[in-house]
């Protein structure tokens, strides 16, 4: 990797941890608008088969102030740190691929939308991938009040110690009488409820590294990984029934 | 581990960061979405077991909108002074009013690894500066909650104001240890008394035109 691109991924880097340090995990639904919706479009994203692993940041360049050769440093430590997550996953990797537990999943989240009294569920739906592009184009397609998506995303730590599961719901003001009410000029950029719920899974015995652990959790093909999983997904919808039953608390900035 | 301010300055800074000031600051503030006012009150906490920092955030209506029978809505907020990325489902939220102990329903529970950078100016002899840092882990939490009218009045009467989040035995997976205790010492709660007034009466004209 060139000088350019290293420069390049720790700047992206970077931003990427101070969006993480921002990112609002909480956005309260105001009782005004949550009485004004009569319908709403759900969108379940299918599982990703694809495990993910944060790596630890490099501080070398926050230690001595800045400069360009520490921040090569730091980027060149991160992106080691990168590649060795990544090939100490492939086992992980595999034994996901082999795991259906999607369907499961899938079946019981859309049942706890349907059940949320408030937000008026007219269709639900699987959906193949939802980023920015495909929620814009279901924005454009949506009849309904507000646009509801969903997606779940499960991550190691930097030890490969802990297993964490995180679904991501957010909820898009779509009729022009819920646009109004909360001054809404991009729905995309002005969720009016937002909740990341998490669960997590710890390794019963630690090895010494994360290749170490990366082996204990595909190890039985993948026993214990297979079950946590699940236990991380059952966990997640009784804390998200809880949160949907309270959607609006004390607002994130708070 | 009790709190020792002499033996870590960091986590002075921590706990100001934390709750923006050593003593309860209540706001009116604005609802982003609908412009709707409503009063907060920060009180910080003084942590007492297994944990770096914490404060108690309480949200109430403006202009005594406030039903007398409406939940309190309520956020705990914590820092540990390392990264914990484990997510304990049996915890358990108390609150403890001059011994009564009572135990409070979560609705949301957030944990949230972060870096605190601190910065130490170094002055060569050529006259420059150059700016140190040093890099501290943490993780932030926020749980929230509501608290029933009936707790929040024994509040302000009371000598002794404990928070507690427990973990059964056997499902203490976390790395921190349990129970985590912080206290809202008496100082502080004659400010809860006065957000309780704040958001029962229609005093909004009133603080509008002390601002």
């Amino acid at each position: 990797m060139n000088t350019f691109k290293k420069v390049c991924l720790f700047c992206s880097f970077t931003a990427l941890l101070s969006g993480c340090a921002t990112q609002r995990q909480f956005v309260s639904l105001p009782e005004t608008v949550q009485k004004e919706i009569t319908s709403t479009d759900a969108y379940v994203e299918d599982c990703k088969k694809e495990m993910q692993a944060d790596v630890k940041s490099s501080n070398i360049s926050t230690y001595v102030g800045g400069g360009l050769i520490p921040a090569l440093i730091d980027c060149a430590v991160v992106d080691y740190r990168q590649d060795r997550a990544n090939e100490a996953m492939v086992d992980i990797q595999k034994e996901i691929q082999s795991f259906d537990f999607n369907k499961n999943f899938t079946d019981k989240l859309m049942n706890t939308l349907q059940n949320t009294v408030w937000l008026k569920v007219a269709y639900i739906h699987s959906i193949n991938q939802l980023d920015d592009k495909s929620i814009r184009a279901l924005v454009n397609k949506t009849k309904s009040d507000s646009l509801l998506t969903a997606k779940l995303r499960y991550r190691l730590n930097p030890e490969f110690t802990v297993l964490t599961g995180t679904l991501y719901v957010e909820l898009y003001p779509i009729s022009p009488k819920i646009q109004k009410l909360v001054n809404c000029e991009d729905p995309l950029k002005t969720p009016i409820f937002k909740v990341n719920v998490s669960a997590s899974a710890s390794l019963p015995q630690v090895g010494e590294d994360i290749e170490d652990n990366a082996k204990l959790w595909a190890e039985r093909h993948g026993t214990y990984l297979r079950s946590s999983l699940e236990n991380i997904c059952r966990e997640i919808l009784i804390r998200l029934e809880q949160t949907l039953k309270n959607p609006n608390h004390l607002p994130e900035e708070d | 581990m009790p709190f020792n301010l002499h033996a870590k300055p960091f986590l002075i800074l921590l706990a100001l960061f934390l709750t923006s000031c050593a003593t309860p600051k209540l706001d009116l503030k604005t609802e982003p979405l609908t412009g709707e006012e409503y009063y907060t009150l920060n009180v910080p906490l003084v942590p007492r077991e297994n944990c770096a920092a914490g404060a108690l955030v309480l949200k109430g209506p403006s202009g005594g909108r406030s039903q007398g029978n409406a939940p309190i809505k309520a956020i705990l907020k914590l820092a540990h002074e390392e990264h914990d990325y484990t997510i304990n489902p049996h915890e358990t939220l108390t609150l403890s009013v001059d011994g009564e102990r009572n135990r409070v329903e979560v609705i949301t529970s957030f944990k949230e690894q972060n870096q605190d950078v601190e910065n130490f100016p170094l002055y060569l002899p050529t006259g420059k500066v150059v700016s140190l840092g040093m890099i501290k882990d943490i993780t932030r939490r926020r749980i929230s909650f509501f608290l029933l009218p009936e707790q929040f009045s024994k509040i302000y009467a009371a000598k002794e104001v404990f928070i507690e989040i427990a973990a059964p035995h056997r499902a203490a997976t976390s790395l921190h240890g349990y129970p985590i205790l912080l206290e809202l010492i008496p100082e502080n709660t004659h400010e809860v008394q006065e957000f309780k007034s704040k958001c029962t009466s229609n005093s909004l004209n009133n603080t509008r035109e002390e601002k």
